[in-house]
């Protein structure tokens, strides 16, 4: 069963058939746009609860992606769709809808899409089959951690999110020894296998001069959670044999 | 919450840094580590068949503009706005202002209609509301011991205790505070080469001064300096000297030893002082010199010239004597038969194993009034009552046992028999019979 369901953006002035994906029009009416034939088809393809939408999941089965830039808000553009569609984009809305617009037209506003023909209504009726490819992906949970420790000078302390989720969580330092992270966590592939996320390493290193006495801890009650604890040591002045510990990361993990 | 920023020196920045590479390193193996394990579950599920791990809700989905139906996905602000717009009363462009701003939108009501607030909502994230999981870090620090540097500890004499040290304390006898020490080390009279151990930090230098306090002459170290190329005979010269010198980085302590043991030490230098032999009692102190840049002495330890820590205190002791005779009254006349025994000072006689401490006497003493024997004398035989050795600090003198027994022939008193004595005091001392306690007097 599919993750995800696609409805049609209806518009006022169209006339709409059993479904709304099917409108009434007249033989001879030109596509083109805000026209009684418009020239655009608009569907939301919205993800279930739970699931998140990426463009980049979704395709149309045997058509072209036309290369363009990097757009904002991301989107796809597509050619080569089955008659009489021309061009096709899907545009991300939110992480839960993508915007998907089928062109009867060409579109001089967008240079991929300003060549062919508009769509002129024959006299029988049209069936488009529009085969889409793609699979939501299960939505991230929201995180907001509170890592504290005792205010010192002794100590300097700084989190490091991870490179690869800094579009999604954000790391606040409240004080000197409060860091608040929060953010929303990426959507991992339905069949994706690991679901354990590094989230970002919490740092702490001691004043030049001082050691820990015994290795820290990080101690927290939720069990979505789990850190690895690693020590670094520096060879003891005094005794060569001997080790002090002087930084401590903790690498923070979501079940 | 307020933003802080957070600033690091360079240092610290670096040190970060370096945790967060191989926090990304530890990440990325555990990644990998997981991501090889999740394929090898895969192999042994599908057999040898590849497969992306399709499932029922990842198929290809073929939609037709006949085929869907659906409703929006249910949204917390979508539906807020489903209540306004089902309500008949309300036609979409009779939002309020309030309502809009209820739904975070700030436009004219009149200019905006109910598919663009419909559109403006849809684009929003409904992110709920997610409590926070406290992580605390829990530490102790402590400072790194550091090695001292430039730092004398300590000053012994490698094989015994050859000084004494002297404290600041009130004399009981005066109630006068003095520096004063209790003699229980010495030096004999043949003299003794002392070889001294300092410790120390180190690399520390350090200057040693030995100063003979009697003779006001000091200790010649160059003297036997085996580097130099005219040496003199060593030994207690007039005029200031001293001797700097250097902990080795890898000892932390100097020996001090005899020249032959040092002579080609790195260090060059090292060596003992004698004490030359001397028949008269000697008073020699050991201290540090001050003088040496950047070097600090434990507190405890003497520094020569400063009067609140004095040298320690070396006492060479000639072998002092321990007379027995006849006490000194002025009614009796001694005549003759004093014993004095010449010993190392302090010695236990009785440990002798030649005579065991037993000395035989035989005293004499007269008078011109006529002697008898006192009555109370047990077949003339005298006790411990009648002997006493000194009990001064230094002079003590036990008696372990007499053998006497007292006469008189012609007025001549006479007290004979063998004396027992264990142990003797540091200088020259007297066993003494008192006479009246023996013989009485018409």
């Amino acid at each position: 069963m599919a993750n995800y369901t696609i409805t049609r953006y209806t518009e006022s002035g169209h006339t709409y058939g059993c479904t709304n994906f099917s409108t009434i029009q007249i033989e001879d009416q030109v596509a083109s746009d805000g026209a009684a034939l418009d020239s655009t088809v608009v569907w939301d393809l919205a993800a279930n609860a739970g699931f998140s939408v990426s463009v980049d999941d979704f395709s149309f089965t045997g058509a072209t992606q036309i290369n363009i830039p990097t757009t904002t808000p991301p989107s796809t553009s597509w050619e080569d769709l089955p008659y009489p569609i021309l061009y096709a984009k899907m545009e991300k809305v939110s992480s839960a809808l993508i915007r998907i617009t089928l062109y009867l037209a060409p579109d001089s506003g967008q240079a991929s899409f300003s060549s062919g023909n508009s769509f002129i209504m024959p006299d029988t009726n049209v069936d488009i089959v529009v085969p889409i490819e793609g699979c939501a992906r299960i939505a991230g949970g929201s995180m907001r951690l509170v890592v504290e420790t005792s205010p010192t000078t002794k100590i300097t302390t700084r989190v490091d999110v991870n490179d690869d989720l800094k579009d999604y969580i954000a790391s606040n330092t409240v004080s000197d020894s409060t860091d608040e992270i929060h953010g929303t966590l990426p959507p991992t592939e339905v069949d994706g296998g690991e679901t354990n996320t590094y989230l970002m390493s919490y740092q702490t290193i001691v004043e030049e001069g001082y050691r820990y006495k015994a290795p820290p801890n990080l101690n927290f009650t939720d069990n979505n959670y789990y850190t690895k604890r690693r020590i670094t040591k520096e060879v003891n002045p005094n005794d060569p044999t001997k080790e002090d510990i002087v930084s401590v990361s903790f690498d923070i993990y979501k079940k | 919450m307020a933003e802080v920023k957070k600033t690091y020196s360079k240092k610290e920045e670096a040190r970060l840094d370096l945790l967060k590479k191989e926090a990304v390193a530890v990440a990325k193996t555990e990644k990998e580590k997981v991501k090889k394990s999740e394929d090898l579950k895969k192999k042994k599920t599908t057999g040898t068949t590849e497969t992306s791990g399709s499932t029922g809700t990842s198929e290809a989905d073929e939609l037709s503009t006949s085929i869907f139906g659906e409703s929006p996905r249910p949204d917390k602000a979508i539906a807020v706005l489903s209540d306004l717009i089902k309500d008949p009363r309300k036609d979409p462009r009779e939002f309020t202002i309030e309502e809009l701003r209820d739904l975070g939108i700030y436009k004219d009501p009149k200019n905006i209609t109910i598919q663009e607030v419909v559109e403006t909502l849809k684009t929003r994230e409904v992110l709920p509301a997610t409590k926070p999981v406290y992580f605390k870090l829990n530490y102790v620090i402590e400072p790194i011991p550091r090695p001292d540097v430039h730092k004398i500890y300590g000053l012994n004499a490698v094989s015994r205790k050859a000084w004494d040290k002297q404290f600041w304390m009130i004399d009981p006898d005066d109630g006068k505070y003095k520096v004063m020490h209790k003699l229980k080390n010495f030096v004999k009279q043949t003299g003794e080469i002392i070889n001294v151990s300092v410790s120390g930090a180190p690399e520390t230098r350090f200057s040693l001064v030995i100063h003979n306090e009697t003779d006001n002459t000091y200790f010649d170290w160059d003297a036997v300096n085996p580097d130099r190329e005219q040496q003199s005979d060593p030994g207690f010269k007039t005029g200031f000297r001293s001797i700097t010198t250097i902990i080795p980085s890898n000892e932390g302590e100097v020996a001090i030893n005899s020249p032959a043991d040092i002579k080609h030490s790195p260090i060059g230098r090292k060596i003992g002082f004698e004490i030359p032999p001397s028949s008269t009692e000697k008073v020699y102190k050991i201290s540090f010199l001050e003088d040496v840049e950047h070097t600090t002495y434990n507190d405890s330890l003497p520094i020569y010239g400063n009067i609140e820590k004095p040298g320690y205190k070396i006492t060479q002791l000639p072998n002092p004597t321990t007379t027995i005779k006849f006490s000194q009254e002025d009614r009796f006349i001694s005549a003759a038969g004093d014993l004095e025994i010449t010993h190392l000072p302090g010695s236990r006689l009785s440990a002798n194993v030649n005579t065991e401490g037993k000395y035989t006497i035989s005293l004499s003493i007269t008078s011109k009034r006529v002697l008898s024997l006192n009555t109370g004398l047990q077949g003339n035989k005298l006790t411990d009552s009648h002997v006493e050795g000194y009990s001064g600090e230094y002079t003590s003198v036990e008696i372990e046992g007499v053998d006497l027994t007292a006469s008189i022939t012609d007025n001549i008193g006479s007290v004979t028999g063998t004396i027992t004595i264990g142990k003797t005091g540091l200088r020259s001392s007297e066993v003494l019979i008192n006479p009246s306690s023996i013989f009485s007097l018409d």
